[in-house]
């Protein structure tokens, strides 16, 4: 019971969260400023992720860094990139590769990468596990990768599974990071009270000040004390 | 069968008394800080790489530093004072000083040219020890007349080596160093039996399993961690980060992944070769002295504790563990508390080993810390830095005593 009240905490912290930033891909160290027991995060990240709540993707760009999607946007995603390869004129029998990716191989794979061989098997697969009747062909596979459902892996034969146009939001949360820690590290003590930095804006990440600060309070790069007016916020120095 | 009733008290006594024990040895790990009776004095001039306490009667302690030193040192009795000499320290009453009992340094026809890695106790008696250095050797020293009885020369710079301790069928030494290949020793014969094939880049860290005398655990700079049985060929296991822990799954998730027919493990199907367990080097690997858990840590700033029973990522997060080694680095494990020390940076980080919160931190280095060493007999803790020094952490002696005289005064004067 305890459990699962946790669980569906977790799952509302990540809507308001999505409502908040206007931005659904979020990433793991957001919710460790949330949530204290990091252990616990993970843990039911991770069960989400193999019941197919959460999709998990890897973010090459960011060290050490996992982007996680509920999985009800992650269709909604590929609901509008249906509807606009529809508008390109795409054949319909290479469109059908989208419901095939949605119904067959998401709710089985739930990992961050796959190889050739397993990506074909789970396609060409229907309900019941038996080979369907269509054909699954490479023109497929490349509209996946087309699109930026999925991208290659410095592993040969291995996709990773991506989210498309993805890029400009990475480049945002790193862009945004250095600018908030500027700000910060500029100042004569490389602090500044919570109150003072929200009305601040960021000129390079559309995410806003408190993402950003939820963020780096998460990785541990900022300390939040609690003084008598209000949160402060900290740069922490590396041992 | 009954038991009678003096029997059944008897007993009730001894698990009371065991409870006791283990409350006091618990409060002795958490209360650590920088020993105020035990003073260290390093023999060292270079900064320490390694320590490691002989595991019979956890009295002597083994260093080794990039000097091309190597010295032991009684950490139980401290060494006599001499009577009308200055110490270089100021002692007080109760307090000991622990010099060097011997050293191995450049006046030693044998010693080694370079930075020695690693130096660690024959595991049967403390006659014996071995140590690998940058300069390509792996030595084995007779204690007693601090000569070489035997060397092993490999054709690259050496970063780890270890002998099983729970081994009665063979006493090799698994080296690890520059090249991918983890080379097993046999001092028996002098040679080289075999070589363990499967890293891609150098291997920093090893350790044998403490429950099997056939099993190893190596990590390497690729980021992966593999567990061999020296019986047979290629690897048994290759760590997965996203492997992940398979008895703590709750029932839903279970029941999910039988509906859906998805594999039990998520990633089943990636190849072996393609598996990491860290996004950087691996600069530790540690087992928990129960032998059923493991610990590594690496230059991706993670350390992970991995199930020996399911070789799979158990999903403990330690937060904020700072590592950028260069070589290898000793994490400890104490299992009076069930905790695990962790040198990031020049400060040791106190975690609870399962569920990964952080209890304490250990300040007194002034440099990196490369170098830790539990002592599971008296609850101590000893670390060695870049600063050259060792510093031995123990619980305050007096401590509930100062408490009980300080409750006294206090009530004193409120009743004035």
């Amino acid at each position: 019971m305890a459990r699962d009240t946790k669980r569906r905490r977790l799952i509302r912290i990540y809507d308001d969260d999505v409502q908040s930033a206007s931005e659904p891909a979020q990433e793991g160290v957001e919710i460790y400023s949330i949530v204290r027991d990091r252990t616990v995060v993970d843990r039911q990240l991770d069960e989400l992720r193999l019941q197919n709540k959460l999709r998990m993707f890897k973010l090459l760009t960011l060290q050490d860094g996992y982007a996680y999607l509920p999985i009800e946007d992650y269709r909604a995603l590929i609901d509008r990139l249906v509807l606009a390869q529809q508008e390109k004129g795409t054949a319909e029998d290479r469109l059908a590769v989208f419901q095939w990716y949605t119904q067959r191989l998401l709710p089985t794979c739930t990992g961050i990468d796959i190889s050739h061989a397993d990506l074909m098997w789970h396609l060409s697969r229907d309900d019941r596990g038996n080979e369907s009747r269509e054909r699954v062909a490479e023109a497929h596979i490349s509209l996946l990768l087309h699109v930026g459902l999925l991208t290659r892996h410095s592993v040969p034969d291995r996709f990773l599974f991506a989210v498309p146009n993805a890029g400009p939001v990475v480049k945002g949360i790193i862009a945004g990071r250095k600018e908030l820690l500027g700000m910060l590290t500029r100042r004569r003590h490389p602090e500044m009270f919570m109150k003072e930095l929200e009305k601040k804006k960021l000129h390079s990440s559309p995410l806003g000040v408190r993402w950003h600060v939820r963020d780096l309070l998460g990785s541990g790069t900022l300390l939040q004390t609690q003084t008598t007016v209000g949160p402060l916020l900290r740069v922490v120095k590396k041992p | 069968m009954r038991r009678s009733i003096t029997e059944g008290l008897r007993e009730r006594q001894r698990r009371k008394n065991q409870y006791f024990i283990s409350q006091i040895k618990e409060n002795r790990v958490k209360s650590l800080q920088v020993s105020s009776e035990k003073g260290i004095d390093s023999a060292h001039k270079g900064g320490l790489n390694s320590l490691e306490l002989d595991s019979i009667d956890h009295r002597y302690l083994l260093s080794a530093a990039t000097d091309a030193s190597i010295a032991g040192y009684d950490v139980q009795e401290g060494s006599p004072q001499v009577v009308g000499r200055q110490s270089r320290r100021a002692l007080t009453e109760g307090c000991s000083e622990h010099k060097a009992l011997f050293k191995v340094d450049r006046s030693n026809p044998d010693c080694h040219k370079f930075s020695v890695t690693t130096a660690v106790w024959y595991p049967v008696d403390t006659g014996m020890f071995v140590t690998g250095s940058f300069d390509h050797e792996v030595k084995i020293w007779d204690t007693n007349v601090l000569a070489v009885a035997c060397s092993f020369t490999l054709p690259v710079r050496i970063f780890s080596l270890g002998m099983s301790h729970v081994a009665a069928a063979h006493c090799l030494v698994a080296v690890g160093g520059g090249e991918p290949q983890v080379k097993l020793c046999d001092p028996t014969s002098g040679a080289f039996t075999h070589s363990l094939v499967g890293h891609r880049e150098a291997v920093w860290a090893l350790h044998w399993s403490l429950s099997s005398e056939w099993h190893l655990i190596t990590g390497s700079c690729d980021g992966q961690v593999r567990l061999w049985d020296i019986r047979t060929s290629g690897c048994v296991h290759n760590f997965d980060q996203h492997d992940t822990h398979v008895g703590l799954r709750s029932q839903a998730t279970r029941q999910y992944r039988q509906e859906a027919n998805a594999t039990d493990r998520a990633n089943v199907s990636r190849p072996a070769q393609h598996r990491t367990a860290h996004d950087g080097a691996v600069t530790a690997v540690v087992p928990t002295p129960d032998g059923m858990h493991c610990l590594t840590s690496g230059t991706d700033s993670r350390m992970r504790l991995w199930d020996l029973q399911h070789n799979s990522n158990a999903l403990v997060n330690y937060p904020n563990t700072f590592n950028r080694a260069k070589k290898g680095r000793q994490v400890s494990v104490s299992v009076d508390a069930n905790m695990a020390f962790h040198p990031s940076g020049s400060v040791i980080q106190m975690f609870n080993t399962f569920d990964g919160s952080l209890h304490k931190l250990l300040r007194g280095h002034m440099d990196t810390v490369n170098a830790c060493c539990y002592n599971p007999t008296n609850q101590e803790l000893y670390s060695g830095s870049n600063d050259c020094q060792i510093i031995a952490w123990a619980a305050p002696r007096r401590a509930n005593e100062e408490d009980d005289v300080e409750d006294g005064d206090n009530e004193d004067t409120w009743s004035d």
